[in-house]
């Protein structure tokens, strides 16, 4: 499986870009998973019943669920996996029987929210950088060289028949063509031209995968009162098929941090201007850079309305590396963000607590997003390139899963 | 200053002059020669600018015709950007980012015939925005090397631009293209990293290579800009190239004059002092033999054998001391003769001045023998020391004359008894003759006989300065530190200053009957004791002299 992002142990199990979304995928599990079609699948558990409106969960655990190292998966793992997280809201977990735990919420919950990556259970010890997951391969390996590393895993004892040995190989300055061109088997791939490659190769599936991430503009700008401009869907249509060099289409409404509350604390005061006129996006990130050089080509017409600008405007933009954009995107000193969002994260709530982490002068009341402070432009999707006999498992939030073929190869 | 230092300087100031003009003139001739030979070099650098400018700009013509000729040949774009085939439009939309890199252009932008971006090269997403202005002013410029302002998502650029149009099928397509100009495109027109090209914008300035401080000569390009805004402009390509290598050289040439200045007033100086000294050198025998000479010698003269104008000198002055030797013999055989002739005088008035107290006794005694014989004996001895004492002064007077050098007789003796026998030998006349001595004897160590014709010489003069009108004659005494002062005051007619400057001038007098030689004899004499002798006196107020006499030493004072 060839990877063409950075991956990061500390970032597991809630994965921040593909590569270690596929990664990550592989080796730990939910509660829940929701397929590529929305029907809630079993995970570590195989039951569960809400009787708290929401707020009062109880998972009957897969009979001999156990990590990696064979330690058992229970209450109080589930707990020590989950507390750490801040966006996060937790209660309690407590075991109510032979391998039954109850979840207590501060606000309420839908199943779907427990097939977040997020909600992933794993254990974390001091031997190993990589947190021990319940997953069927087993992370054996990691070595690095340079910004290339690879991670090789095996099937757990308990693993079915047929659970195949996978090997990762992280090459982030790589051509995607030269990776199909190489011995990979499996390729996450955006750009419409690597599909096309791998298409007209021949021995290459395209496998397309969910509408996963939306790109927003944030605006601190935003923030003031009165403004609350939206792009037309015409508008977001031209900017899907011109603008964008990905598959793209206009981001489907509604949009998920216009749901309710979700308990959340207050934010942090807005920031006031003036900014920087800058138009910040990530640098390795093709889609934001392209939206945010349309947005600058017509910032007398369209930017300056989204961030309720009186007088013209004259931005540029400022492709930065992910530190860099994760400082200023913190701070809001500049006019505009181009960020890349999930398209329908199971919990919304969780992701909109993970945007404010990232943007605190968000500030809307209960732990969500204020109204109007994002404005989605366009939505993209990545494709699975396969090659050989390959049989996987798709989730709606663009996860994969590679699972074994029922006669016991892998597939 | 001596003649010689005069000589020095002037040869020094002839010779120095017209060097140091000579030196200044070739500097500034110099200095005016290359400063003109780089004003031409970066003339020359400037023209060679201005064809690279245009050489780069036809390349990139060049490259738009490339461009021009293979567009209609594109069916993806023709169905895209001239048939409006949606499937196509992305391909239109990133044509003229491939043609950009394919072609090495740095701007590329493909326009309606309405000025509308079809597909942009440098900035890729700004399609559809309306920008007619460049290509229509690019237009204007026809074939000259023109600057426009690219636009990208990070900002603005400036590019050396052209413009050409392309018809597929019913539509005319405009293309704008061109290299971009920064600072390495400036710093590669200057070539010489010394030399600074900037491109001075209606609004900014683009400098190329890091330019050096200070003073440059500069020569400008004017080149068209076309703005979006403000139509076609004037952009000025600005060479300057730094004067600190022509001052550095400059300075080399003047540091090479003044060494070759120094050098040369060196030996001009040299030469100069050999001159002076030359020259002087005869002056200075003619002094020498001037300091020995001696007009009583006859070996001194100033022989010189030369023919020049020193040595007329020397001839003259042998001449002239001949006529001072003999003027010189001459003068001592006057002298002699008024010297014996002045003896004469001083005997003859100092016999008279001895004679005239015995004269007034002989007179009294003839008077009293004539009219009271019996009183004679009384008169006689009364008046017999006076007589005495004119004749122990008449044999004093012969002793000195005898020795023709008078001896001074140093005693102690009283002053005031001397100066009481002086008044004594006033005859009875219009003076009243007063006394100002103390009454205790005043002792001090002095020739008395000297000091008696002091008096007496100073009371006559007071007594005859009155002549016929009553007067007073004082004679003072007073004791004073290491010695006595003494006063002969009248109330006479006193002096002019005239008279004064010459009263001490032996034979002067304003008397019928007088020598003129008492007041010489007194100021001799006084200066013989060792005293002071002043005078105070102003027409109609008298006159007084003091005579301020210090005690002389035991072993005498030599005349």
């Amino acid at each position: 499986m060839a990877l063409r992002d950075p991956v990061a142990p500390a970032h597991a199990p809630g994965p921040t870009n593909d590569a270690e979304r596929i990664l990550f995928r592989q080796l730990y599990e939910t509660l829940v998973r929701v397929d590529c079609v929305g029907v809630i699948r079993p995970g570590l558990a195989t039951r569960w019943q809400s009787d708290g409106g929401g707020t009062r969960w109880t998972f009957a655990l897969r009979p001999g669920a156990r990590f990696w190292d064979g330690t058992p998966v229970d209450a109080a793992a589930l707990l020590a996996s989950w507390r750490d997280d801040t966006t996060l809201p937790l209660h309690d977990v407590r075991a109510t029987g032979s391998g039954t735990v109850v979840v207590t919420l501060p606000a309420p919950r839908t199943i779907e929210s427990f097939g977040d990556a997020a909600w992933g259970v794993v254990k974390r010890i001091p031997e190993s950088a990589w947190p021990v997951g319940t997953g069927t391969v087993w992370l054996r390996e990691w070595t690095r060289s340079g910004a290339d590393s690879v991670l090789r895993a095996q099937p757990v004892p308990a693993a079915p028949a047929g659970t195949p040995v996978l090997e990762f190989r992280a090459a982030l300055g790589a051509d995607p063509r030269d990776l199909l061109d190489g011995d990979a088997d499996v390729l996450v791939a955006r750009d419409p031209a690597v599909q096309r490659y791998a298409a007209g190769r021949g021995d290459w599936r395209v496998v397309p995968l969910p509408w996963d991430r939306v790109a927003v503009l944030l605006s601190p700008a935003r923030m003031a009162p009165g403004i609350a401009t939206q792009l037309e869907r015409q508008d977001r249509l031209a900017l899907a098929r011109d603008a964008v060099r990905a598959e793209a289409r206009a981001p489907e409404e509604p949009d998920w941090w216009s749901a309710g509350s979700c308990g959340g604390p207050p934010a942090a005061a807005p920031p006031s201007g003036p900014f920087a006129p800058r138009v910040v996006f990530p640098r390795d990130d093709a889609v934001a850079r392209d939206l945010a050089d349309r947005l600058v080509a017509r910032a007398d017409v369209e930017l300056a309305a989204l961030v309720g600008a009186t007088t013209p405007l004259a931005p540029r933009t400022a492709g930065v590396d992910s530190a860099a954009f994760a400082a200023a995107l913190a701070a809001g000193r500049d006019l505009a963000f181009v960020v890349a969002l999930p398209s329908a994260p199971p919990d919304p709530c969780r992701a909109a607590a993970a945007l404010r982490l990232r943007a605190p002068w968000l500030a809307g009341p209960d732990g969500t997003l204020p109204p109007n402070a994002l404005v989605p432009l366009v939505e993209t999707r990545s494709s699975l390139l396969l090659r050989g006999p390959v049989f996987i498992q798709t989730d709606r939030d663009g996860g994969v899963r590679l699972t074994p073929q029922p006669d016991g190869t892998a597939r | 200053m001596t003649f010689r230092t005069r000589l020095l300087l002037a040869f020094a100031a002839t010779a120095a002059i017209p060097l140091v003009i000579l030196a200044v003139g070739i500097r500034r001739e110099v200095g005016a020669r290359l400063t003109a030979q780089y004003q031409r070099r970066v003339t020359t650098l400037a023209e060679i600018i201005a064809g690279d400018l245009q050489h780069q700009s036809d390349a990139v013509a060049a490259r738009l015709a490339a461009l021009r000729e293979t567009m209609p040949d594109d069916n993806r774009f023709r169905l895209g950007a001239a048939q409006g085939i949606a499937a196509e439009r992305g391909y239109v939309l990133d044509y003229a980012g491939t043609a950009m890199r394919l072609a090495g252009l740095a701007l590329l932008q493909i326009q309606d015939s309405a000025g509308r971006i079809v597909s942009s090269g440098h900035f890729r997403n700004e399609f559809d925005r309306l920008d007619p202005a460049v290509s229509h002013g690019l237009a204007t410029t026809g074939s000259r090397a023109a600057l426009a302002r690219g636009r990208t998502p990070e900002g603005t650029f400036l590019a050396l631009a052209r413009e050409d149009s392309v018809a597929i099928g019913a539509r005319r397509f405009m293309l704008v293209g061109g290299v971009r100009v920064d600072s390495l495109f400036l710093a590669s027109l200057a070539r010489d990293p010394a030399v600074g090209v900037t491109l001075e914008l209606p609004d900014t300035a683009l400098t190329g290579s890091a330019r050096a401080a200070g003073p440059a000569l500069l020569d400008t390009l004017l080149v068209p800009f076309v703005d979006s805004e403000d139509g076609v402009l004037a952009a000025r390509l600005v060479v300057a190239y730094p004067l600190a290598p022509l001052a550095a050289l400059r300075a080399s040439v003047d540091r090479w004059f003044l060494t070759a200045l120094g050098v040369t007033a060196a030996a001009v100086l040299a030469l100069a002092a050999w001159l002076a000294a030359r020259i002087s050198r005869p002056l200075k025998d003619l002094a020498g033999a001037a300091e020995v000479m001696d007009l009583e010698r006859g070996d001194t003269e100033f022989a010189s054998e030369r023919r020049d104008e020193v040595g007329t000198l020397a001839r003259l002055l042998d001449r002239m001391v001949d006529r001072l030797r003999s003027d010189a013999a001459r003068l001592r055989d006057v002298e002699r003769r008024a010297t014996l002739g002045e003896l004469a005088r001083q005997v003859n008035h100092d016999i008279r001045n001895g004679l005239a107290p015995i004269r007034n006794v002989f007179r009294h005694l003839s008077q009293v023998a004539e009219q009271e014989p019996g009183a004679l004996p009384t008169v006689f001895a009364e008046r017999r020391a006076t007589v005495e004492s004119g004749i122990a002064y008449l044999e004093g007077l012969a002793g000195n004359y005898a020795r023709l050098h008078p001896q001074l007789d140093i005693r102690r003796c009283d002053v005031g008894a001397i100066v009481r026998e002086v008044a004594a030998s006033v005859p009875a006349g219009p003076a009243d003759v007063t006394l100002a001595t103390p009454a205790a004897p005043l002792l001090l160590r002095v020739d008395p006989l000297v000091l008696r014709r002091v008096l007496e010489n100073l009371t006559r003069n007071a007594v005859e300065s009155l002549g016929s009108t009553r007067g007073q004659v004082t004679l003072g005494l007073e004791a004073m530190a290491g010695g006595v002062r003494l006063r002969v005051a009248d109330t006479g007619p006193g002096m002019t200053r005239e008279q004064l400057d010459r009263a001490f001038e032996a034979f002067y007098t304003t008397k019928p009957v007088g020598t003129g030689l008492g007041l010489a004899i007194v100021r001799r004499l006084v200066a013989d004791l060792g005293g002071a002798l002043k005078v105070e006196t102003a027409p109609g107020h008298g006159t007084t002299f003091v005579i301020e006499l210090p005690e002389a030493p035991a072993e005498g004072v030599k005349p």
